[in-house]
């Protein structure tokens, strides 16, 4: 799992205020954090379909 | 000239609670221990420091505080407290105190009327508090 989650809750994470993000390296530190949702992971940048040929 | 606390910075895993915290206690402190020998007067050690941070939350009507202890609690494993006099960064005037922490348990309830508290929560510190002046 990638360590950078989004900031969802009301409440700042690190020093990240809500709707940013933030990077979390220990795990169970993620986990807690999750279910207190705090935060969530960060959704991954869709790639565009390559362009078919012919 | 005395000054008033209205602008505590509270931190408990990385969550800033401070808007959920009515009091706050960094307590640094070593037992004292006695070394008296004979042929000597009174002479006393330093003991084991046994430092904490103890607060009193208000909860709120989404339960905040309840699901942020929740979790210290069933995880049994440790997580960082960091406290600061202004919610300004860490500087000679307003100095950070860090420390790695276990947490035991709390007690919610209330009479009638009462203020939705749990008070005395402790964060007793594994080893012992650290300060910073922001000049690291």
């Amino acid at each position: 799992m990638s360590n950078q989650f989004e900031v969802v809750g009301r409440r700042k994470i690190a020093g990240v205020a809500p709707g940013g993000v933030v990077t979390i390296e220990d795990e169970a530190q993620q986990r807690r954090l999750i279910a207190a949702g705090h935060i969530k992971p960060k959704a991954a940048k869709k790639t565009p379909p390559e362009p078919k040929e012919g | 000239m005395g000054t008033i606390l209205k602008d505590c910075f509270i931190e408990v895993d990385s969550v800033d609670v401070s808007d959920l915290v009515a009091s706050v206690e960094v307590n640094q402190s070593a037992p004292e221990e006695d070394g008296s020998t004979f042929g000597g007067g009174r002479s006393r050690l330093h003991g084991l420091r046994d430092d904490s941070f103890v607060v009193t939350f208000l909860d709120d009507v989404d339960q905040a505080v309840r699901t942020q202890l929740q979790p210290l609690l069933e995880d049994e494993d440790t997580f960082t407290v960091t406290v600061r006099k202004h919610s300004g960064a860490a500087s000679a005037t307003n100095l950070e105190y860090t420390g790695t922490c276990k947490f035991f348990g709390f007690t919610w309830g209330g009479a009638i009327g009462s203020r939705d508290e749990i008070a005395g929560v402790t964060f007793p510190v594994e080893g012992q508090i650290a300060t910073d002046d922001g000049s690291v």
